[in-house]
């Protein structure tokens, strides 16, 4: 997660874009490419938009790079375009987001959701855990999900969240943590010993 | 004790995210040596990290060249460009400036380099003179042809005519300029729906 201290920092990669070394801002897109595809891909469930959409974030980066201010981290700033994006994909898209849990009278069920792939007859243990993973993650309350899923796929630290959500750095460990005490309950069958 | 073992899981659950300092790994050993049951909550939280990390997506073969393809012309490149020529031939002009003055610099007792700021400074004090020059010989001039126009009273009307539609010619082109710049913003604004 941390770059390491031979790479150059990403504000210098800005400045000699800026300059006219487009081979700087490769290695602006190789580096970033993996974690904001995660972060789209797991926000939207569709890997074919998380991929559109990080071309876009790309784009609209480019695009705006000369306005880039550098007291701000390189990271948060394009975190922002991308969590922006998604934000206005999932409103085009009017994604539901429902309550695993549905109330029968005084007793409380899970839904049977069905699956996106080969549901019925799954044997790969592996194909299941990722399906459970995926429900297990959609099923955080909202503010919960964005920043395990910005901690996890995003690979931002605690301090980059902070600044990208505005939130206390306090605010940030906690809900982190509450986040993934829920994660561990839902994926207790496949953390056993 | 529940606020102790709380703050512990806090601590634990960082640690397994790699965010802790070295003052609170060292307070989360002392812990995990007084209660030996936090180690399993540690392995649960190991695997979840795992299991999290299992679930990454790769980015599709081709994404980098794709993106780096599709990156239209930035507004700052085109900005960059526009300034690319003139500043390519102001700094071809003052190179050759310099050449042909330090050629005559050469001759200079003091050096090349005092000679050649002597020498700039001759031609500034030169070109100033000949302007000034210039610029009186052309208000003489048109002092001249003014008292010649002025000699004969049919020119001297004439000429106050001319003056007077030329006054009138500026105060209209001035008052319409005002105009087409009060309607500016309305157009940057596009077309209303």
């Amino acid at each position: 997660m941390a770059t390491g201290s031979a790479l150059p920092p990403d504000e210098e990669l800005v400045a000699r874009t800026l300059a006219g070394d487009q081979g700087a801002f490769a290695t602006l897109v190789r580096r970033y490419q993996e974690r904001l595809a995660n972060f789209l891909f797991r926000l939207l469930r569709d890997l074919e938009t998380a991929h559109d959409l990080a071309q876009e974030v790309f784009l609209r980066v480019h695009q705006a790079l000369d306005r880039y201010d550098p007291q701000y981290k390189f990271s948060t700033w394009i975190f922002r375009v991308a969590h922006n994006l998604a934000i206005d994909e999932i409103r085009k898209r009017r994604v539901p987001m429902v309550s695993l849990q549905r109330s029968d009278g005084d007793e409380t069920h899970e839904w049977e959701l069905p699956g996106e792939g080969p549901t019925p007859y799954q044997e790969l243990r592996n194909l299941e855990r990722g399906t459970a993973i995926g429900e297990a993650i959609d099923a955080l309350p909202p503010d919960y999900k964005e920043l395990v899923v910005l901690r996890h796929f995003g690979e931002l630290s605690y301090e980059e969240i902070a600044q990208l959500k505005r939130m206390p750095l306090g605010t940030v460990k906690n809900k982190l943590f509450r986040g993934r005490q829920m994660l561990k309950d839902r994926l207790a069958d496949y953390l056993g010993d | 004790m529940g606020t102790e073992r709380d703050d512990l899981r806090q601590l634990l659950d960082r640690e397994v995210d790699g965010a802790l300092d070295a003052g609170e790994r060292a307070l989360l050993e002392q812990a995990l040596r007084r209660h030996p049951d936090l180690a399993l909550e540690r392995r649960r939280l190991q695997r979840l990290h795992g299991i999290l990390q299992a679930e990454r997506v790769a980015v599709r073969p081709g994404f980098t060249e794709a993106v780096l393809a599709s990156l239209p012309p930035a507004p700052w490149q085109a900005r960059r460009r526009a300034w690319a020529f003139p500043a390519a031939a102001m700094v071809a002009l003052a190179a050759l400036a310099w050449l042909l003055v330090g050629l005559e610099a050469e001759r200079f007792a003091g050096g090349p380099l005092l000679g050649s700021l002597a020498a700039l400074a001759d031609f500034a004090v030169a070109a100033a003179l000949s302007g000034a020059g210039l610029l009186a010989a052309s208000w003489r001039g048109v002092g001249m042809a003014l008292g010649e126009a002025l000699s004969l009273p049919q020119q001297a009307l004439f000429a106050a005519g001319v003056l007077a539609l030329d006054l009138l010619l500026v105060v209209l082109l001035r008052r319409g300029r005002r105009t087409g710049a009060a309607e500016a913003p309305e157009v940057a604004r596009g077309p209303r729906s």
